[in-house]
């Protein structure tokens, strides 16, 4: 370029950039920004996820955890009405020693139903609250209307692939989208448009069994082998590891119930439910209302790392508000929060 | 909830960069978007990733320029994800004018200026990306490398070619 000739052109170019982009006048986001760092959760999957409360309740349809009866005390049903009335929870994950979850496991139907939340595993911080470099998967839940079992595939993997990874700039599967699902009864294709950027050893890694553990979780038909092709080559056959090892792949603390976002009637008692992983069991919890701690104790899961146990505790009636319940694990060297998962909830 | 007592200075911190950058910033990805919503929404999503990451960052005095390639970063997927793109493509496509660079010092009248601007949306991604910094934001070469990834060299070429793209009207 010719500065000689073309400082003027430039200058114009300049003029025009500079008197368009002073017609464009934000609104402040920063109390938005705030509250998405806050929560730890990006700004679109909150509203994926309360559509997939509001739809859970509004079909009637119990939703099965993906892998229920291995996690038998979790509840099966994400949003407002796992939370709000366990006693209805759950009938789904009745048959704790079952290795293999299926579908049949709802009591209202025998297959996916149109319009139930689909499972989603996302690549999340260990403390949700600040990102540290350590991931784990997190599962969220997004609304869907797809009734045949590849869309639901396709539908559910595509949001995977698209979820944000806590502070990775450029995330592993940035401009791949799924190109074809084929369910058999042997095992899941999903063939992708491109392969993941390497990010790092953990997230690389991380982003194949994101994949995997999101189609077999749709499926819900227990271990099936989930082959991850790109233009027609083989990236990984992703499979669960035995349970004792889920450590490796899942994020420490998981707050399962409520779901963020989530709407909790205020006549009933607020149960939150989860699942960790963590040094002896232990773990510790923080009700917030408005940045003021309302209660806070301690808790023990019913099985302590390497395993991956469940616990609940029961908040009894709040007061209409919002709230954040926080569980954190400790670390046993310094006391440092070594894992931890954060929701915000309203009561209403 | 130990964690949270560790973010209360860095709510404040964004809080102060946000003040600084946000509006500067949300323009910048409105001439990438041309979407005044999808432009707040990629630069909410920057300032999130930053407050995400401050405990990480090597120079906090380097948190403007992270915030630039989040941007530009963000910008990108927007227009790949919601076919932004492909909106206003064809809603440029409908009033499409050659436009030329005349040789004049006058400023820009606004139909003109509104043109050259649409004008950009027509070219390779890169050479956009490269003018806009250029020529909104007065970056450098290396800066403009940095936010973008490239090296300074390819920086020189996307500008020559975008430059010459706009000058000529053959822009796409």
């Amino acid at each position: 370029m010719d500065p000689m000739t073309t400082s003027r052109d430039e200058e114009r170019l300049r003029a025009a950039l500079r008197g368009r982009a002073d017609l464009v006048d934000p609104r402040d986001r920063l109390d938005e920004v705030l509250e998405a760092a806050r929560t730890g959760r990006a700004r679109r999957w909150g509203p994926l996820l309360a559509a997939a409360a509001v739809a859970a309740v509004v079909g009637g349809v119990w939703v099965v955890h993906p892998f229920g009866p291995e996690r038998a005390a979790t509840p099966a049903l994400p949003g407002p009405s796992a939370a709000s009335s366990p006693s209805a929870s759950s009938p789904s994950a009745s048959s704790p020693s079952s290795p293999a979850p299926s579908p049949s496991t709802t009591p209202t139907t025998t297959t996916p139903v149109a319009g139930t939340p689909l499972p989603v595993y996302v690549i999340g911080s260990e403390v949700a609250e600040v990102p540290d470099g350590r991931f784990g998967l997190r599962r969220t839940w997004m609304a869907s209307t797809a009734t045949a079992a590849d869309q639901r595939v396709r539908a559910a993997v595509d949001a995977a692939l698209d979820a944000p990874v806590p502070i990775v700039d450029t995330p592993p599967w940035e401009g791949v989208d799924v190109a074809a699902v084929r369910v058999s009864t042997n095992g899941v294709t999903v063939d992708l448009t491109g392969r993941p950027q390497p990010v790092s050893e953990s997230v690389d890694t991380l982003a194949l069994d994101q994949v995997g553990w999101t189609a077999q979780a749709v499926l819900g038909r227990g271990n099936l082998p989930v082959t991850v092709r790109s233009g027609g080559q083989v990236l990984r056959v992703v499979t669960r590891p035995a349970a004792d090892e889920w450590w490796s792949v899942l994020a420490d603390v998981w707050v399962t119930s409520p779901t963020e976002g989530a709407v909790v009637p205020a006549a009933g008692p607020v149960v939150v439910r989860g699942e960790a992983s963590v040094f002896e069991a232990a773990l510790t919890w923080t009700l917030q209302r408005g940045g003021t701690t309302v209660r806070s104790g301690s808790l023990t899961a019913s099985a302590g790392a390497p395993a991956r146990g469940t616990y609940s505790v029961d908040l009894g009636r709040l007061d209409p508000g919002t709230y954040t319940v926080a569980v954190e694990a400790l670390s046993p060297k310094d006391g440092s929060v070594s894992a931890s998962d954060v929701v915000t909830f309203t009561v209403r | 909830m130990a964690a949270v007592d560790q973010r209360r200075g860095v709510d404040l911190a964004i809080g102060d960069l946000y003040a600084a950058h946000a509006r500067g910033l949300v323009r910048l990805a409105w001439l990438l978007l041309h979407d005044e919503q999808d432009a707040e929404e990629v630069v909410q999503d920057a300032f999130v990733a930053l407050h995400r990451r401050w405990g990480r960052l090597d120079d906090p005095a380097a948190a403007a320029a992270y915030l630039r390639r989040s941007v530009v970063n963000g910008a990108r997927s927007a227009l790949r994800r919601r076919g932004v793109r492909e909106r206003y493509a064809a809603a440029l496509a409908a009033e499409r004018v050659v436009v030329a660079l005349s040789p004049s010092d006058t400023v820009v009248a606004a139909e003109q200026r509104d043109q050259l601007v649409g004008a950009l949306t027509r070219l390779p991604q890169r050479q956009r990306e490269v003018l806009v910094l250029r020529y909104y934001l007065d970056l450098s070469e290396a800066e403009i490398a940095d936010a973008l990834g490239i090296s300074p060299g390819s920086v020189k070429t996307h500008a020559h070619r975008g430059l010459a793209a706009l000058r000529s009207g053959q822009e796409r």
